[in-house]
């Protein structure tokens, strides 16, 4: 396994001294399941860290702006209750001009 | 009289007349040491501490009476860690994993090799291995994980809720609304955010057209009506332009939330990236490729300080070249930076890995 694994690490370090980050990554998840078990697990962990990382980067962004657009739309909210309550009053007139 | 039977005795004595709340089932210290997947994980309490000595004692099998005392401290320590990964571990399963690979496309990748099961054992067990090597790192990835649920189950989604169904009572669209924030060009999309103000809007022109139709046959009234519209109309462009303003305002500049929301309403995975930074910065800042030199003449200084040469069977060897390996691997961490990306992880896991792989070498 060594062997294999030293072979694997020195592919990867071309890339890696190229400053080729997609070759890099590309070897890595081609690569996945050739490199020893807990190299594939911290692998897999890498992976999943910086996607759950931006997830929820993603989340409070959504959340955020939410919260934002909500404010916003409650601004609708307060004017149309002005709008019902001035057609209440034009009727009332209108009423009392009978 | 086994050391277990030992320990045993020596705590009922010290702890007479206490109440004795014994450890929930597999953080007994007779089963943490029989844990293999596991036990390591105490060693690396000890030596975080200084106490290689007890751990090299616990290796090898020769555990002296004064040691099981300590080893329940550290026992409890232990404990309290996995209690502290397990949580976190429980808030993640396959279908939080598959969902966060669908929206990203590497990991997607990954998962689709692994399959979810073996990621997310993969996923656990990192998890706690980096809950007793690296606290700081745990934190800052336990910290998305309840965030994440939190929006699946919490606070996050009420908001979510609360928003459609504002959308819904004022006719607006969702859709429209989210398709409007993704828009890419700036001046578009305040066109599209503020269209999307004044269509909503159609109930109130009902409003509007009672009022005129009502004034109108009253020609008495009609001056006032007509003042009445001009005003609640003056009104209601304030309002339009405000709320134009508002959402437009929300999202411009925000280049993080304008993708968040593309993603969202797309399903769609972050486009291929450009290289990120964190590669470069990686590349700079970790140590080179192993030297072998280097290692090779620290192993040789290293046997003579622990009297490798006075060992007299493999557990003993084999504990102290552990022990050395770690040491070269601390040295590693020690030059990396605090604030670990993808890419650090990455060069350590290699890195770690290829001192790994020199084990057999070691003579």
């Amino acid at each position: 396994m060594s062997d294999t694994f030293s072979d694997l690490y020195n592919e990867f370090m071309v890339f890696v001294e190229k400053g080729d980050e997609a070759g890099a990554r590309k070897f890595l998840i081609d690569n996945l399941q050739k490199f020893p078990e807990e190299v594939q697990e911290k692998l897999t962990f890498a992976f999943f860290e910086e996607a759950m990382t931006n997830e929820a980067q993603g989340i409070k962004d959504v959340a955020q702006i939410q919260e934002q657009g909500l404010e916003a739309i409650s601004q609708i909210e307060k004017a149309k209750k002005i709008l019902e309550e001035k057609k209440k009053i034009e009727d009332l007139r209108q009423n009392l001009t009978k | 009289m086994g050391i277990l039977d030992t320990f045993r005795k020596s705590r009922e004595k010290a702890l007479e007349g206490e109440y004795k709340t014994p450890p929930p089932k597999g953080h007994t210290l007779a089963e943490v040491l029989n844990d293999k997947t596991n036990s390591h994980l105490l060693g690396t309490l000890l030596e975080k501490d200084g106490k290689e000595d007890l751990g090299r004692r616990v290796a090898t099998r020769k555990l002296e009476k004064d040691d099981i005392e300590l080893l329940e401290e550290y026992r409890i320590k232990y404990s309290e860690k996995v209690i502290e990964s397990e949580k976190i571990e429980n808030l993640l399963n396959e279908e939080t994993v598959i969902e966060i690979a669908r929206r990203n496309e590497d990991f997607a990748k990954i998962v689709n090799i692994l399959g979810p099961k073996k990621a997310i054992r993969a996923i656990r067990s990192q998890l706690r291995e980096i809950c007793f090597t690296d606290g700081d790192r745990f934190s800052s990835i336990a910290e998305p994980i309840v965030e994440y649920d939190s929006y699946k189950n919490g606070e996050y989604k009420k908001t979510s809720d609360r928003v459609e169904k504002f959308c819904k009572d004022n006719n607006i669209s969702v859709k429209g609304y989210l398709e409007a924030l993704a828009i890419e060009d700036g001046e578009e999309k305040e066109k599209a955010l503020k269209k999307l103000a004044r269509e909503k809007q159609k109930g109130w022109k009902e409003v509007w057209n009672i009022i005129s139709m009502k004034a109108a046959r009253n020609l008495k009234g009609m001056k006032n009506a007509e003042d009445e519209m001009e005003s609640s109309m003056a009104e209601l462009d304030r309002y339009k332009e405000s709320v134009g303003d508002m959402l437009f305002t929300s999202v411009s500049g925000n280049d993080d939330m304008r993708d968040a929301f593309a993603r969202e309403l797309l399903s769609e995975n972050p486009p291929p990236a450009e290289p990120k930074p964190g590669f470069e910065g990686a590349r700079k800042e970790t140590p080179d490729a192993l030297n072998e030199g280097d290692f090779n003449k620290a192993w040789e200084t290293f046997k003579d300080e622990e009297a490798y040469g006075a060992t007299i069977n493999e557990y003993e060897q084999d504990a102290l070249k552990e022990q050395f390996m770690e040491q070269q691997k601390e040295a590693y961490r020690k030059k990396m930076p605090e604030n670990k990306g993808f890419w650090h992880s990455v060069f350590a896991t290699m890195f770690e890995e290829k001192i790994n792989s020199k084990k057999d070498t070691l003579k």
